[in-house]
């Protein structure tokens, strides 16, 4: 009966989740690289096939998710990844793409205990990559070897800055990972921060 | 403890593993999955018990696959599990719900619900039956299909806990409910002093012969204790998870066979007596088991110099995987070791002949 | 028929007799698949009736299903590793989502067979309830009120 029935996604949960994860691995290890995981989105159908490619890899039935008020998207993780919904302040994971949401995302998502940091959010926030002029900023920390400088739009450039100026004492705080509408990762870990 | 790095012995240990099959083909009959999980069901019980996985066919697969040895099967069921992922958590569930086979009390003759018996071999004269080998299986289930498809139905009734009435009258302590997250011992490390969920959880997938020969050294004398089988009761009791879409409902996935003691011990209340209760729950029909973890409990509730009061000991050194493998991991080389005792022994002996 | 009930109707009903409904169901419609089927596990919660807390008596092997008909789901959880009659209740749950499972009437009736196969082997067990007022013969035979709770 599988057989004759289509697929919605074509999104392998085993070896797809697992390149997906390779490669957010990868931007995370190497901050200011970037990765493109357009190939495993295409693979899902979803009002955003980015941000559930994510997903799929990261989370399960044991962790918690934010999704900004997108109760389409929270939808779709409930039923592939059996997720908790949360709100910003305590969920494990929290997906935004509305840009003016995203100063309350950084102040509120928790950022882990001095026993537990690993406690804490991480905050995927998606961008589009439209014509209007980024920065550049300079940033330091594990995995960039000295200094490294990031080419951004202006929003993921003011998120970063934001976090930083949470003043998290080490070692909590919360990691960033961007993804752009092409399907673009980078990651900025905690420990890494803008050098002034 | 060193361990030696050996190389070479791989077309060896091909060939052993080959050599296995040899072993299995003594008859060219075979052993049907299915006939094992439905002739074999307390040894499937016991497997499904210590593996800590309800699996019929799974266990029963173990089984055949093992030349029937339970160590290995329930290596084979916790391997495999640990492939899987857990999606599901069930609602809580509540025995008082249970649909009894078999409900008795030693402590009480008149019961409400009453006393039944179920299938048991407790009261089989314990002669071997040399004819079983001549049986007709298809006969067998035929006339069993007759017997039942002849019985009128009856209402299923709820069997209400014998310790209730005791409960009602204070000799035995009430206690509130409490919700509290159990501790996960495939998890999380135990760390002691545990809490009672690391401790039901470890016993009653404990291995069956450890925890029957704690019990049993308890009532020998290595313990305080000399329980009475408040209740012991068998039955099916209905699986429920949260329903995955959205929506809040619940939804039954299937039903599983448990066996439940409640022991009754006396204890002492301030300037008075009390009843203290243990508590044993198994998958499967595994009543001594049941029994032996109902008494254990007891003895860990009160502190006392016995093997069987020490929660250390009782916790421990029950997990049938890690006892087997521990113990079997002493057939790996040690020549290092053995060397270096071997030189210590061999000294003194030059020692002592100058 | 509230989840409950309907799951436990599926749940218990003979694979072939699930895949005749879900055929139906698919006689009209067309479900795709938005999570096949697969194995997982269920962790068993079980209170402790002696101290009222909780504690994880081990798991059992499930497998699950998730599909969609015209944009609405349906999803099943079952016992067992039968994938294709998982499917076929995640199908049947989908229709019953979308109000056009035409044959509610023929679980009700398998309900009542289930429940009646189930209240026959109660009944073979009840057969070996005790009777101890029945060696007395002066005594009035008593069973009735050993059977009432």
């Amino acid at each position: 009966m599988t057989l004759q029935l289509t697929k919605k996604h074509s999104f392998d949960m085993v070896f797809d989740s697992q390149k997906v994860f390779r490669l957010i691995l990868e931007v995370m290890s190497n901050p200011t690289r970037i990765a493109n995981i357009m190939e495993y989105a295409d693979r899902l159908s979803g009002s955003n096939p980015l941000f559930l490619a994510i997903a799929m890899t990261l989370l399960d039935n044991e962790a918690s998710v934010d999704t900004c008020g997108d109760h389409v998207l929270s939808g779709e993780i409930v039923s592939l990844a059996l997720a908790r919904i949360e709100t910003v302040d305590t969920a494990d994971f929290i997906f935004i793409s509305d840009e003016s949401g995203i100063k309350d995302v950084i102040e509120n998502a928790k950022c882990g205990t001095l026993a537990d940091p690993q406690k804490s959010a991480t905050v995927v926030m998606q961008y589009q990559n439209d014509n209007r002029p980024g920065s550049a900023i300079t940033l330091a920390g594990p995995g960039i070897d000295g200094q490294a400088v990031l080419l951004a739009p202006q929003v993921a450039i003011d998120a970063i800055k934001l976090r930083d100026a949470q003043n998290y004492e080490y070692p909590q705080g919360i990691d960033l990972l961007f993804i752009s509408g092409n399907g673009d990762l980078f990651a900025i870990p905690r420990m890494v921060k803008v050098v002034e | 403890m060193a361990y030696v790095a050996v190389s070479g012995g791989k077309e060896a240990i091909e060939e052993s593993i080959k050599l296995l099959d040899y072993y299995r083909s003594g008859t060219i009959k075979d052993i049907e999955i299915e006939a094992i999980e439905n002739k074999l069901s307390l040894l499937v019980d016991r497997v499904m018990s210590e593996a800590g996985l309800y699996s019929k066919t799974y266990a029963a697969l173990a089984l055949k696959q093992c030349e029937g040895s339970i160590e290995e099967a329930v290596f084979l069921l916790r391997a495999y599990r640990s492939t899987l992922t857990r999606n599901y958590y069930t609602n809580i569930v509540d025995t008082d719900g249970m649909r009894v086979v078999r409900r008795i009390s030693a402590a009480f003759k008149d019961i409400a619900g009453g006393q039944i018996l179920g299938a048991t071999y407790d009261y089989t004269h314990r002669l071997i039956n040399f004819d079983i080998d001549k049986e007709d299986p298809v006969e067998l289930q035929r006339e069993m299909q007759k017997k039942l498809s002849q019985q009128a139905p009856e209402e299923i009734v709820l069997c209400p806990r014998v310790s209730g009435v005791l409960k009602a009258e204070g000799i035995i302590d009430s206690y509130e409910q409490n919700d509290l997250q159990p501790f996960d011992v495939t998890e999380h490390m135990l760390e002691f002093p545990t809490g009672r969920s690391a401790r039901l959880q470890t016993l009653s997938r404990a291995d069956t012969g450890f925890v029957s020969g704690l019990a049993y050294s308890a009532l020998r004398g290595f313990g305080q204790v000399h329980p009475t089988v408040g209740e012991l009761r068998s039955g099916y009791v209905d699986l429920c998870v949260p329903y995955p879409l959205e929506g809040g409902e619940s939804i039954y996935i299937g039903e599983i066979l448990i066996t439940e003691v409640e022991c009754f011990n006396t204890a002492d209340d301030t300037g008075q007596l009390k009843l203290a209760v243990g508590y044993g729950a198994v998958f499967g029909r595994n009543e001594t088991k049941a029994i032996a973890m109902a008494v254990v409990d007891h003895e860990l509730d009160n502190a006392g110099p016995y093997p069987a009061q020490n929660e250390e000991f009782v916790l421990m050194h029950g997990d049938s995987l890690e006892m087997n493998g521990f113990i079997s991991h002493l057939k790996l080389p040690h020549y290092v070791t053995f060397q270096s005792k071997l030189d210590s022994v061999r000294k003194t002996r030059r020692a002592g002949s100058e | 028929m509230d989840k409950r009930r309907l799951t436990k109707v599926l749940a218990r009903a003979d694979r072939n007799e699930i895949a005749a409904l879900s055929a139906n169901v698919q006689k009209s419609h067309r479900p795709i698949i938005v999570k096949e089927p697969a194995k997982t596990l269920t962790m068993i919660k079980l209170r402790d009736p002696v101290k009222q807390g909780m504690f994880y008596i081990g798991e059992v092997i499930v497998c699950e299903a998730v599909v969609e008909i015209d944009s609405v789901q349906g999803a099943a959880v079952l016992m067992g590793d039968d994938l294709e009659k998982v499917l076929g209740m995640a199908i049947i749950d989908a229709a019953v989502n979308l109000e056009v499972f035409e044959d509610l009437e023929k679980l009700e009736g398998l309900e009542k067979e289930q429940d009646n196969r189930v209240k026959q082997e109660y009944a073979m067990t009840l057969n070996t309830m005790v009777n101890f007022e029945s060696m007395d013969q002066e005594a009035p035979d008593d069973l009735a009120a050993n059977k009432k709770a």
